[in-house]
């Protein structure tokens, strides 16, 4: 079940997307040469996608890019913003993960699995005021250090960041999954800014 | 967890490979397979949010956000019996596609059942006379009526056309324009309006809000560009001081390109944010005064590579568009991004086709010339909306069997290129370059240096 496309044929209004791309490690030449011939752009470590109007990186673009060595994509479209990440495929962790799928008005959390990766992904809104006493005046930037040290923490078993975000996104029902205390501090500094509007 | 319903603003078609979907509010067209055009379909009444991992869980959030699905109770009114117009029915309990009842195929993945948008021309006059002017001159039987307008709007709304490109010569030279604009909105298909500029007046303005147009782009024809003048800034002024969703289409030629990055900036600094860079294209109907011009003014390799290298400047900045014929210029992306971005290169008599001031129906405004011409030396027109159903001339596309046939494949420098599926060069460059109309197109940067037509 797929879009197979998606055309603006006149905008709506003079917002923009943007699309950012960040690589914890040195691209290998490989890699660079790869990210190269997919986007056309000079492959850098942090890669940036910014197109007037409501635009969609195609998601095949950016399952590739997640698995060609970049780690951390943090995304903004009218206001909605969008964080993946790309972990090395743990079968036993991704069961953990799963149980904190959820989805409400767009935002929540999901996983899937592309070859030997794991992509995670994050939908939130965000309290800009929260947002700016966290993170100064760089949204994007303060996102991927937040979610970088969140994905060492999921590395290492600590699922705090996702159940942040099904705590605020999944709602709270019979039998769901365990909360995860205590929180650690990407966990508690991602619930003090996500929000539903 | 609450239910989901097809937004309002949301229009549907059955096509082979699945089906189109298209947001009016947006402007947004959506190629979806399949077993998504049944997930919308459902979702034509009230559904409920599929549980995480279901194949829909990843559709739903992807379609709120674009605009196509809202919360049930923002949405349409349930049941309100469109299941049939749109191309839905159910049937053992599940979701099955048909053809809309007005249109009497599916397409065949190439050519769509109907076109995305028709380009109506609907006056040949004009209060200016541009050099390069595409319009024919040779329609001599009198205009479409309003009432023929009219007419024409129900059979495109029945076959679910999405948008009506208005244009002309100079559309606000017709008296009943904006009749015939608010009757295509009134009956859900987007009108849009490009002009001259010259004729723009606050009440006109007003005129064309009411009247529902969504987009106006103001044709820019350069410098010395058949006499706009200062209209043209002052035309663009009000445009932004309005309502309406406005663009520059900006014809680019060699005369123009040194100037085009200043020029930009300024369009930029004015507050336009949609820019349409047009190729010089041959003239539909070689007169001595059109070769000539064409001959001064069409972009060669160089200068295609300089404008690609603007465009690239300017990318992220102002939304850049590029005709069809220009597709070219993206050869560096990947395939798959384009695909996904909904570019189809040349789009004539598959996606999309023109209708005359006095109804000829051709595929694009540049493959239109009259007996004697098109592959079979019957012309390119399919025929006259005065004497056939448009669906039956769409459907037929009679003369435009080479544009429709997926076997033929772009030959010459386009032969092999790794972008040909979503350009494969500019059909009427080709034609007239080469004779043939999928020929390469030489002058593409994209193209090893030396290539040819046929090489």
């Amino acid at each position: 079940m797929h879009i197979l496309s998606v055309r603006h044929a006149f905008e709506a209004d003079h917002s923009s997307s943007t699309y950012e791309f960040f690589a914890l490690d040195k691209l290998t030449p490989e890699q660079r040469a790869a990210v190269q011939e997919l986007t056309g752009e000079s492959p850098r470590r942090h890669l940036r996608f910014h197109h007037g109007g409501d635009w969609d990186l195609s998601p095949d673009l950016t399952d590739r890019l997640l698995t060609l060595g970049y780690d951390v994509m943090v995304s903004e479209s009218y206001d909605w913003w969008s964080v993946y990440l790309s972990l090395p495929h743990d079968p036993s962790l991704a069961e953990r993960l799963q149980q904190y799928e959820c989805e409400s008005d767009a935002n929540g959390f999901d996983l899937r699995v592309v070859g030997e990766r794991m992509i995670l992904y994050f939908g939130m809104q965000l309290d800009y005021s929260a947002v700016y006493n966290a993170f100064g005046e760089d949204v994007f930037e303060g996102l991927a250090d937040l979610f970088e040290a969140a994905r060492e923490e999921l590395l290492a078993g600590d699922l705090s960041v996702v159940w942040a975000t099904y705590k605020t996104y999944g709602g709270y029902e019979e039998g769901g999954p365990k909360p995860v205390e205590p929180l650690s501090k990407s966990g508690e500094k991602l619930l003090s800014i996500v929000q539903i509007y | 967890m609450g239910t989901w319903q097809l937004a309002e603003a949301v229009a549907l078609r059955p096509e082979a490979f699945g089906g189109l979907a298209f947001q009016r509010e947006r402007g947004i067209t959506l190629e979806v397979d399949a077993e998504a055009y049944r997930f919308l379909c459902t979702c034509l009444e009230p559904c409920p949010l599929p549980p995480p991992g279901h194949p829909t869980a990843r559709l739903v959030p992807q379609l709120a956000r674009l605009g196509f699905l809202a919360p049930a109770e923002d949405a349409r009114k349930a049941g309100d019996g469109r299941k049939a117009e749109d191309g839905c029915k159910a049937e053992d309990g599940r979701e099955q596609v048909q053809p809309v009842p007005h249109a009497p195929w599916l397409g065949d993945g190439v050519t769509l059942s109907a076109p995305e948008t028709v380009h109506l021309a609907i006056t040949a006059r004009c209060n200016l006379s541009c050099p390069g002017c595409y319009v024919p001159r040779f329609d001599a039987a009198p205009e479409l009526t309003t009432a023929e307008l009219h007419g024409l709007v129900d059979q495109w709304a029945q076959m679910h056309v999405f948008q009506l490109a208005v244009g002309g010569g100079e559309p606000l030279l017709r008296e009943d324009l904006f009749d015939v604009l608010a009757y295509a909105r009134e009956r859900d298909i987007v009108p849009n309006l490009t002009t001259n500029g010259t004729l723009l007046t606050p009440d006109v303005l007003r005129r064309l809000e009411w009247a529902g147009a969504a987009r106006v782009n103001l044709s820019w024809n350069g410098p010395g560009g058949g006499g706009q003048g200062r209209a043209v800034t002052r035309a663009l002024r009000m445009l932004l001081d309005s309502a309406l969703q406005v663009g520059v289409n900006l014809l680019v030629t060699p005369a123009l390109l040194p100037g085009l990055p200043r020029l930009l900036a300024r369009l930029h600094a004015r507050g336009v944010r949609q820019v349409t860079i047009l190729r010089p294209k041959p003239p539909a109907i070689p007169s001595e005064a059109g070769v000539a011009w064409y001959a001064a003014n069409r972009l060669r390799r160089a200068d295609l590579l300089r404008l690609r290298a603007i465009m690239d400047s300017w990318q992220g900045v102002l939304a850049l568009e590029v005709d069809s014929a220009l597709v070219g210029l993206m050869g560096q992306a990947d395939p798959a991004a384009l695909r996904w971005r909904g570019i189809h290169g040349c789009a004539a008599g598959r996606r999309m086709c023109t209708v005359w001031p006095a109804g000829r129906v051709t595929p694009c405004s540049f493959l239109a010339g009259p007996a004697g011409s098109g592959p079979s030396g019957r012309g390119f027109s399919a025929g006259n909306v005065r004497q056939v159903e448009f669906a039956e001339l769409w459907a037929r596309g009679q003369n435009w069997g080479a544009l429709r046939d997926p076997t033929i494949q772009p030959q010459g420098g386009c032969a092999g290129c790794k972008v040909a599926s979503q350009c494969g060069g500019a059909r009427c460059v080709a034609r007239y370059e080469c004779g043939a109309l999928f020929a390469g197109d030489a002058e593409c940067p994209h193209f090893e240096k030396g290539a040819t037509c046929a090489s």
